[in-house]
């Protein structure tokens, strides 16, 4: 099973990486942390993309880690930064190959912000887990492990 | 009597006539009036009415100034002639030849006045009565005659009284009648002419004349010249004269002179030309036709092809002292009806009639177009509203558009102008030149080239009156050009002019022009209009500035509620994130068994405080600096060599922060020291980690993950100055010199792209600049092409240890 992490705190990225793996030592290696919402459309516009089970979404995401280029100007209307890990989220349901991969909202922001994002774009809650970063990172490993159980 | 025709009216005269010659048992009677055309010693008598016993033919027109009948009317004396005298005695006397070609052997002549005539009045003619037989006029019947003749000019009286009162109110009915209905196209439109035509044949009855015609002036035209309206002309193998230009033959003279003319025998134009130059100074009749031939060709024809008179009538057509047109009427057909003054009054009673009506027409037609102009001129007015609104509604306004249709609007409420333009003040306090036109039409000029040469004079001709009229903010009209303070000694293709500001208040834009071929009945309106359009245009650009500010100031106002927004959201967000990490982190540390298994959480932990530190430590100074607040340095006197270590402590805190892996490096540039080593820099050294913090982590946010950063102490060799730098590689886009400078403003960043709904919040640079200047340093922000390397310097004041003392 492959993990697709996509954080762009590096010190979040580490943590997340390392209580999964200590946690469920089977998945060391096959976890991904991709740092900007660039970054992301690369992979999902390659057949990396479908082999991944389970993607872990930050939602306010750069751009652009390397900062090699500016936002493009559309996204930066549709709210930019502020809504980059929706936009991840559009991209993989609308995405043929990947709309069934489950996914966790991994956030500090209100549950209530994301969950309006999502309506906004009118994205199916089916096989959605929002969980805030604020929690028992427990929370995050627990779901992880649902998800390798199921 | 008035009931009855013109033709019934004046056979009643033949009848007295007639039955005056039984009466007097003569074979031949005829009422000899005088010409009336030169002095009276050279005046000559016509038969105006006739009766012989058995014939129908008349052998006169005229009596030769010294016929005996002529000497007796000229006396005022009756004769009675009771032989002829001997024709061969004076063998030239034209009218003993007739009267023997007759086979008259006596006759006499009663002269006779016009009724009410007082003592002493000249006779207007004679009544001769004429006898075949050898039996002369006896005493008795001579009497007769004379107490019978006075009814002759009596009923002649009755009949033409009755005839005028007829005639005039018919055409008092007929102007009653007429539907004055204006018509914007045509000068004289077709119900006009019609109701004329009327008149004119009313006129051809009366005066039993060939032609009649009513010429007018077109009333937007000033040459003079006069053109036929309607007419009744015979001759139609013969071109009626289209127009008479001011003087031009007797009807142009007519016009020309505002006088009635009479000329009572054409065919005798020549050898009258003395007389007729005595009532009618330089008049010319150029005669466009033989009026001879062509009245041969329409009066019946006599054997000895002689012609009766052939006169003229012409009288000007006024309304208000300005000659309109002229009314004409020429050659009766018979007599009685050769024109003498009589005629002529009453043919100036029709021209007052058609005159008091042209006037009134013109009057309507004036109002009309008036109305008309009006009515253009709000249509154009309230599209140019429109046009406008939609403009200054625009986010974007084209007012190349507005001004193209304000001159259209001008163009269709004026559409005789030669041309108008728009000219607009180049800005600030240069004087006004009318080189910046924005537009303008030009009626004759189709071609661009054209337009600009007509712009070009323009400019040279009358550039003052433009800027006389922007300087002074008021509406200059020039009526002509070719006097005045704007007199053109150039050639124009106009005659006047008319400028208006382009204004509001006080509030100046430029000018609007109008060019006229000729000032033409509506300077005045147009003058009004152009002003009105100028203040129009005036308050658009008024409207349009306010607009431009309320806009902006809404923008910013959006801006500043979107920036506060975001403010928070960025805030909340990287509050959140350094907190979490740290609740993570605390937990796991409590459950460490030994100090040394807790060493990396402790070092995480203080990272991750130092980074809230930092973030709380920057809050406080913008929303200090935000209340106008001056910012709080507690500053030291620290030697240069000695903030190395200073420096270098505070990059390896934030080593912690950023990230243990990434490559800081820090570069102490010790050579560059020595010249300065015992030198002071004034330094809050709290507020100096701050500086190093932000640029630490501005250069970490937004470089390439894996390039190096570099922090960098040294002095500048040139001006011995201490700066501190930070470089990383950025974009690999340099950002522009313009971005650099605005690097550092609250709230932006290289790219504006970027900087809406961007990570981050753009604080960290602004704080620093706001720490520099405190400190009286400067900061410059590099950007190179090469790599795409930004360098932040942070530049010191520095001073010797005895002035720091």
């Amino acid at each position: 099973m492959r993990i697709l992490i996509v954080e762009d705190d590096h010190w979040f990225g580490r943590e997340i990486v390392q209580d999964v793996e200590t946690a469920i030592p089977s998945l060391h290696g096959s976890i991904r942390v991709i740092k900007s919402e660039k970054e992301f459309r690369g992979v999902f516009r390659s057949t990396e993309a479908l082999s991944f089970e389970l993607i872990i979404l930050d939602v306010m995401v750069q751009w652009d880690m390397a900062g090699s280029e500016s936002i493009p100007e559309e996204d930066a209307r549709a709210e930019g930064y502020f809504k980059a890990g929706i936009r991840c989220l559009e991209l993989i349901r609308k995405h043929r190959s990947t709309g069934g991969t489950p996914v966790i909202v991994y956030s500090a922001r209100d549950r209530e912000v994301i969950l309006q994002g999502i309506r906004q774009r009118q994205i199916a809650m089916e096989g959605i887990q929002i969980i805030s970063k604020s929690g028992d990172p427990e929370t995050l490993l627990e779901a992880v492990k649902q998800h390798i159980r199921s | 009597m008035l009931g009855v025709s013109q033709a019934r009216r004046f056979s009643a005269l033949a009848d007295l006539i007639a039955a005056i010659r039984r009466l007097c048992a003569a074979d031949g009677c005829v009422l000899w009036l005088w010409t009336e055309q030169g002095p009276p010693e050279s005046v000559r008598l016509f038969a105006a009415a006739d009766d012989f016993e058995g014939s129908t033919e008349k052998f006169w027109h005229y009596l030769s100034p010294d016929s005996p009948t002529t000497q007796a009317v000229r006396e005022g004396s009756r004769r009675n002639f009771e032989t002829l005298p001997d024709s061969r005695a004076d063998a030239n006397d034209p009218d003993l030849k007739v009267m023997h070609s007759l086979g008259v052997k006596s006759f006499c002549t009663i002269p006779v006045w016009w009724p009410g005539a007082k003592s002493g009045d000249a006779s207007i003619g004679a009544v001769n009565f004429y006898r075949m037989s050898e039996c002369p006029f006896a005493a008795d019947e001579f009497e007769l005659a004379a107490s019978l003749a006075p009814l002759v000019p009596q009923a002649l009286t009755d009949i033409l009284n009755h005839a005028s009162f007829h005639l005039l109110r018919q055409i008092a009915d007929r102007v009653r009648n007429a539907n004055l209905v204006e018509d914007e196209l045509r000068p004289f439109p077709p119900d006009f002419r019609r109701a004329l035509t009327t008149v004119l044949e009313d006129v051809e009855e009366t005066f039993n004349c060939l032609e009649a015609s009513v010429y007018l002036k077109e009333p937007k035209e000033n040459d003079g010249t006069i053109h036929p309206v309607s007419t009744r002309w015979p001759w139609h193998n013969r071109p009626q004269p289209m127009t008479y230009g001011p003087g031009e033959g007797l009807t142009g003279y007519c016009a020309a002179k505002a006088q009635p003319i009479c000329i009572f025998d054409l065919g005798r134009f020549q050898e009258d030309i003395a007389y007729i130059r005595e009532e009618y100074p330089s008049i010319n009749w150029s005669m466009p036709f033989d009026i001879k031939e062509a009245a041969r060709e329409m009066l019946p024809k006599r054997k000895d092809d002689r012609l009766p008179p052939l006169s003229f009538l012409a009288a000007p057509i006024l309304h208000d002292r300005q000659v309109l047109g002229v009314l004409r009427c020429c050659v009766a057909k018979s007599a009685p009806h050769y024109f003498n003054k009589r005629q002529l009054e009453l043919l100036c009673l029709v021209a007052d009639h058609i005159g008091g009506w042209c006037g009134e027409y013109f009057r309507l037609k004036r109002a009309h177009e008036k109305r008309q102009w009006l009515q253009a001129y709000v249509q154009g007015i309230s599209m140019l509203n429109r046009r406008a609104h939609e403009i200054l509604m625009a986010p974007k306004g084209d007012f190349e558009n507005l001004y193209s249709k304000a001159l259209e609007t001008a163009k269709s409420a004026l559409p005789e102008v030669l041309g108008i333009s728009i000219h607009l003040h180049q800005g600030g306090s240069s004087p006004f030149t009318c080189r910046g036109a924005v537009g303008s039409v030009w009626q004759g000029a189709k071609s661009e080239d054209e337009r600009g040469k007509a712009s070009r004079i323009l400019s040279e001709t009358v550039g003052s009156a433009l800027a006389d009229s922007f300087e002074l903010n008021e509406v200059i009209p020039v009526p002509d050009l070719t006097e005045g303070p704007y007199r053109v000694k150039k050639y124009l293709p106009a005659s006047a002019l008319a400028v208006a500001p382009i204004s509001s208040g006080a509030r100046k834009f430029g000018v609007i022009v109008v060019l006229f071929a000729d000032k033409g009945l509506y300077f005045d309106q147009a003058v009004a209009m152009i002003e009105l359009l100028g203040r129009q245009l005036g308050m658009y650009l008024v409207m349009a500035d306010t607009l431009s500010d309320l806009r902006a100031a809404k923008d910013a106002q959006e801006q500043a509620a979107e920036m506060q927004l975001q403010t928070f959201e960025n805030l909340q967000h990287q509050l959140k994130t350094p907190i979490y990490l740290a609740h993570r982190w605390a937990r796991r540390l409590a459950s460490r068994q030994k100090l040394v298994e807790a060493v990396p959480e402790i070092a995480r932990l203080k990272g991750q405080i130092r980074r809230v530190e930092q973030i709380v430590s920057n809050i406080q100074m913008f929303a200090d600096l935000a209340r106008g607040n001056a910012l709080r340095t507690n500053r030291t006197a620290t030697r240069i060599s000695g903030l190395a270590d200073r420096l270098a402590e505070a990059v390896r805190d934030h080593n912690l922060v950023l990230d243990p892996d990434r490559n800081i490096r820090f570069v102490l540039d010790h050579d560059s020291f020595k010249a300065l080593d015992d030198t002071l820099v004034w330094l809050d050294l709290d507020l100096l980690d701050q500086m190093v913090d932000n640029l630490l982590d501005n250069a970490g946010k937004y470089s390439d993950i894996n390039s190096p950063i570099t922090v960098r102490c040294a002095v500048q060799q040139r001006s011995q100055v201490f700066y501190i730098s930070v470089s990383n590689r950025g974009r690999q886009t340099p950002i522009t010199s313009h971005q650099a400078r605005t690097l550092a403003e609250r709230g932006q960043r290289g790219d504006k792209a970027l900087w809406k709904k961007q990570e981050g919040w753009g604080l960290g640079l602004y704080i620093v600049r706001e720490i520099l200047a405190a400190h009286g340093g400067k900061l410059d922000i590099l950007s190179t092409n090469e790599n795409g390397i930004t360098d932040v310097r942070l530049l010191f004041p520095n001073s010797r240890p005895t002035e720091a003392v």
